[in-house]
């Protein structure tokens, strides 16, 4: 037995701690109880050891310091300002407003809300799948899109319905050898991992679908699935 | 036709577990009303979201008055969200009016399947990140306050109630150091975070707002608080 071997259950023990902290903590704000073997191992992991029971404390008074913070209020005087804009506007309610200041484009993201779309990365589930690596695709204000690193990502389409959604990503996948396979309001799309860049711009280019969000996603995996819900 | 606009409801303080367990001082301190007693009623009332259904069917008739109780209802409650995530007092309010400003544009949109406050929050959600990528292009970037900057702006974000000095100045400095390390955290975290500890949602609502999965919400909680733990364990002691 190597070194290695002999501490390997105990890093996965105080992994496993950790996961169960969590929702011990959450288990007191209405998230459900642990299971019974998950609370007693627990305990009896925290009567031993004393570098979880440490990391235990500090997350309860963490969670519950958190919760104490004094809330932020809104400023004097912030309803009243909000209703002025919303009468101005009623008064001289631009025709395209949604689509003329590009600082505001979170606007327009919401309101193509009923005819959103919603890309989901889904790492493919799998051994030894670090959070690494990916890519993030910006730029809806125009010019080339910038790719950064980054993963699951939220594609809205303000102007297009659910039908052009879906045709435009079949279209897409199709010109980067993936697949569309269509789930009731899911489409589940799989390519290979090497095209993902220019399926992110091909989906963002026009500004029309915006790609937006970001997380991570294993270097290693050669297909990439994406989620795209036709709200 | 509008149909008759119910009064609402009125948002009697809630018992919070982790607070009337945990914490002796909280009935002291003159605080400020947590998410569920600031109106913003919680999501977990079963006779708010149909009010807020029809309150928004009347702002997409046009109706005013409808508009005003939804924002004095939120209105703390989305400013304390874009202020946690933006770090700027000021930033803040203009992002929160907007949020507003787009409820109202598209309060059409709303098909109730979510809860109200839900659909809100997805609206700040997706401004405020979209305004931290806008204002990192412009090469500020939001939420890393200089520290002289954030205390000074932090001890006005904090409510100003009869507090003395010295407990004045100890909450302060914690939320400063509070606001610090959530400022440190990858947006994405630090919206999860603070939407579950700070503004005390439940993991199914996070995962409404932002469209992740369940799982991914909790690691992501999980992650963000090992974070804060390590930066603030000193300053919760
Ligand atoms: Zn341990």
């Amino acid at each position: 037995m190597t070194a290695l071997d002999a501490l390997t259950p105990l890093f996965s023990a105080h992994a496993r701690a950790e996961r169960l902290m969590d929702a011990r903590l959450d288990a007191d704000r209405g998230e459900g109880p642990l299971s019974p073997e998950d609370e007693a191992w627990l305990e009896s992991h925290l009567a031993s050891c004393p570098r979880c029971r440490g990391a235990f404390e500090d997350r309860s008074r963490l969670v519950q310091g958190l919760l104490r913070e004094p809330p932020l209020m809104a400023p004097e005087g912030f309803a009243d300002r909000v209703l002025a804009r919303a009468q101005q506007e009623v008064t001289q309610r631009p025709a395209v407003a949604l689509h003329e200041e590009p600082r505001h484009w979170g606007q327009w993201l919401m309101a193509g809300a009923a005819v959103a779309a919603t890309v989901l990365f889904v790492a493919l589930a799998g051994p030894g799948r670090g959070p690494t690596g990916a890519v993030e695709v910006g730029g809806a204000g125009g010019g080339a899109p910038v790719v950064r690193e980054a993963a699951d990502f939220e594609v809205r389409a303000p102007s297009v319905g659910a039908a052009e959604v879906r045709a435009r990503v079949v279209r897409i996948a199709d010109a980067h050898s993936g697949t569309v396979t269509a789930h009731d309001r899911v489409l589940v799309v799989r390519i290979p991992r090497a095209e993902l860049v220019g399926v992110l711009q091909d989906l963002s280019r026009g500004g029309e679908l915006a790609v937006t969000r970001k997380s991570t996603l294993a270097p290693e995996q050669e297909t990439v699935v994406l989620e795209v819900a036709l709200e | 036709m509008l149909r008759a606009m119910p009064e609402p409801p009125t948002n009697a303080p809630m018992a919070r577990s982790a607070l009337t367990v945990a914490d002796e001082r909280s009935s002291e301190r003159a605080a400020g009303p947590r998410p569920a007693e600031r109106g913003g009623a919680s999501t977990r009332d079963p006779a708010t979201p149909m009010d807020e259904k029809v309150l928004l069917e009347r702002v997409a008739a046009g109706d005013q008055r409808a508009f005003q109780l939804l924002v004095e209802r939120y209105q703390h409650r989305v400013f304390a969200f874009c202020a946690r995530m933006v770090g700027d007092r000021a930033e803040a309010e203009d992002l929160a009016q907007d949020v507003f400003l787009t409820l109202y544009r598209n309060a059409g949109e709303f098909r109730g399947e979510s809860a109200f406050s839900t659909w809100l929050f997805r609206i700040a959600k997706n401004q405020t990140l979209n305004r931290i990528k806008y204002l990192e292009r412009r090469g500020r970037a939001a939420g890393r306050v200089p520290p002289e900057l954030a205390e000074d702006r932090l001890a006005r974000l904090t409510d100003e109630d009869a507090l003395d000095a010295d407990e004045r100045l100890a909450q302060s400095q914690r939320a400063e150091a509070v606001q610090a390390a959530i400022s440190e955290l990858a947006e994405d975290h630090r919206a999860v975070v603070v939407l579950r500890d700070m503004e005390d949602m439940s993991y199914e609502e996070i995962s409404d707002i932002t469209g992740l999965p369940l799982g991914t919400v909790k690691s992501r909680i999980h992650r963000a608080r090992s974070a804060l733990a390590k930066r603030l364990a000193r300053i919760f002691q």
